[in-house]
């Protein structure tokens, strides 16, 4: 691991492979600070802001599937380092990165994309930490497009140079936010074609806007199918299935 | 006799004018202008007794008439291109050719002794099926689940996707998609048994879903290009389905329907309603089987599935739009002459009012020979 370590340290010192030209989705309305509103950034190439939006989602959401996740400081000359993992198992797709505020109701967005095995600095000082958001409560995702779909990838966020970003990895964490109170939220995770076990029943009462985490002991080197059902208050199941795969 | 000119006829009038003026100074001078007078009735004879030619004016006037005449006939005659229509109708079937993709997410209750997929290029039983290796997971699955409880959760149709919705007799519901891909949700809990396979030769094994927990989920996938024959959901429905916001480019009310060996026959499978010419406030009532052809674009608001057929209300822009079928179709897009009347009424009583007035001052001149 060491030896791993020892051959990972040149390419941080070095710099990262840059982010990906990266397109913006346009149906986002940005607020009017034009500092603080969603648009098109450079250095590195990215999508950041706080837009409004008029209504919030109905489903529940994926907002976060991180491999592991360092203490974030809130120094504004700082920047965070996200990376992509290696995915040649995959024929290293590229990986569309997406970070959303955990908070209901507020509206913070940064999309970029990574070369497979590549990484970006995040400069939490020119959008997040003036617009008042606490860089530990947004979430960061990454998946890949195939033909069935899109498979989620966990991403690292870690301070760039930070030995913390050379350890082991550790098992990764999803986390949802439920937009109403659920009654009853449960999971289960699966390899495709082999027995399926049976479902897990999270333990705490799921309010609305509430993140609800889950730590994945989902092996390495396979795609897996994370299947997860909900049932809000007084309503009916919602099963939603994720493919996630961890290198 | 020549034709006088038009300079001749002129340089008299001038005359005329300038030996009465002759006269009128002479008479205000206290003189008798005899011979003035004596010239004027001369003249005035020569001019009485000249033959007259029509002048270019009369000519334009003639020319000016007859395109203005055209004019009008076209605007009686000639439909606008596009017209605005509203409509609110039940049917028992209806195409739309989607504009943008659909999506749909909720809950239909169906029921759960009849339910049945047809050339779906992937189903996705859910993963207690996977112990079953030989289970095809592509064609067509039918299914039942006595006493359980099958509901239609998702469904995605394509952009440009042609998705039929027939309702026939005893609540049975088709929801037909074919050029596009689709996909959807089914929920399903209690015991299922079926066959599945193209063919529908393979046997599901009873599978028991426990309504205590989360339902069986059975997903299906039509791919785009997957073959000639379309995805077909058919149910049986115990509650109303509503969908919203559906843009379309093309809707049609009509169904092939078995007619022998002859050619095959497409008939209206209208129940009622109204149709509304937005342009010109016109209702157009619809009966039975009312052979109403569009050729239109905008926006299904609302299409209900309800035990009295499928209601569609839909606005937008039409391009034909037809009542009966051959020779006794009629159209009932507005000429342009009823668009502007029902468009610009203030604008269009202003035109008349100076059109008229036009005519009027145009006709007194012209008869009064004064330039």
């Amino acid at each position: 691991m060491r030896s791993i370590a020892v051959l990972a340290l040149p390419l941080l010192v070095l710099g990262s492979i840059p982010a990906l030209a990266q397109p913006c989705p346009v149906n986002l309305r940005p607020v009017g600070d034009n500092n603080l509103g969603y648009r098109h950034r450079p250095a590195p190439d990215r999508c950041e802001g706080f837009y409004t939006s008029p209504v919030s989602g109905e489903e529940l959401e994926l907002l976060s599937f991180l491999e592991g996740r360092i203490a974030l400081d809130q120094n504004p000359a700082h920047s965070l380092l996200i990376t992509a993992p290696d995915l040649r198992a995959l024929g290293s797709p590229p990986v569309t990165v997406v970070a959303r505020a955990l908070p209901l109701h507020v509206y913070y967005r940064m999309d970029a994309t990574l070369p497979s095995g590549g990484s970006m600095q995040w400069p939490i000082g020119e959008v997040v930490l003036p617009g008042g958001l606490d860089p530990g409560k947004i979430g960061v995702i990454g998946s890949i497009r195939t033909s069935e779909g899109n498979v989620y990838v966990p991403l690292r966020i870690s301070a760039p140079n930070s030995h913390e970003a050379l350890r082991s990895p550790s098992l990764p964490e999803i986390t949802f936010r439920a937009p109403v109170d659920l009654e009853i939220f449960q999971w289960r995770l699966y390899e495709a074609e082999r027995t399926v076990p049976a479902w897990n029943r999270y333990a705490h009462a799921v309010s609305e806007g509430d993140p609800v985490s889950l730590t994945l002991d989902t092996p390495a080197g396979k795609e897996m199918t994370l299947d997860v059902a909900t049932r809000p208050s007084g309503a009916d199941y919602i099963e939603i299935r994720y493919k996630i795969f961890r290198p | 006799m020549t034709n006088s000119s038009p300079t001749e006829t002129h340089a008299l009038r001038r005359e005329i004018e300038r030996v009465a003026a002759e006269a009128r100074r002479k008479a205000l001078d206290g003189e008798t202008p005899t011979e003035e007078i004596n010239r004027v009735k001369a003249l005035q004879d020569i001019l009485v007794a000249l033959p007259e030619k029509r002048s270019h004016q009369f000519y334009w006037a003639i020319i000016t008439a007859a395109v203005c005449l055209i004019a009008v006939s076209l605007a009686w005659t000639v439909p606008i291109r596009e017209t605005r229509v509203q409509l609110d109708v039940t049917t028992t079937s209806v195409s739309m050719r989607l504009a943008d993709s659909f999506a749909w997410s909720g809950t239909w209750r169906i029921d759960p002794t009849q339910v049945r997929l047809e050339h779906f290029s992937n189903l996705d039983l859910p993963p207690e099926y996977f112990a079953s290796d030989s289970i095809p997971r592509e064609g067509s699955l039918d299914f039942k689940v006595p006493g359980g409880d099958v509901r239609l959760r998702d469904l995605f149709v394509g952009q440009g996707g042609l998705l039929t919705i027939e309702r026939s007799e005893a609540s049975a519901t088709d929801i037909v998609v074919q050029d596009a891909s689709a996909h959807g949700d089914i929920y399903v809990s209690g015991t299922v048994t079926g066959r599945v396979g193209p063919s529908l030769d393979a046997n599901l094994a009873p599978k028991r879903f426990d309504p205590e927990w989360p339902p069986g989920r059975f997903g299906f996938r039509y791919d785009d290009g997957h073959g000639a024959l379309p995805a077909l959901l058919h149910v049986k429905f115990t509650d109303m389905l509503s969908l919203r916001e559906i843009s379309v480019n093309g809707l049609d009310f009509f169904a092939e329907r078995a007619g022998g060996t002859g050619n095959p026959a497409f008939t209206s499978q209208i129940v009622s309603g109204t149709l509304t010419i937005i342009d010109t406030g016109e209702h157009v009532p619809l009966s039975a089987a009312a052979a109403l052809q569009l050729n239109t674009h905008g926006l299904v608001s609302v299409l209900q599935v309800t035990q009295e057929g499928v209601r569609v209300k839909f606005e937008g822009w039409a391009r034909r739009v037809e009542l009966g079928k051959g020779d006794f179709a009629r159209s009932l897009k507005p000429t342009i002459i009823e668009w502007l009347f029902h468009q610009r009424k203030l604008g269009f009583f202003w035109s008349a009012i100076t059109v008229l007035w036009g005519i009027g001052w145009g006709a007194r001149k012209l008869l009064s020979g004064k330039d």
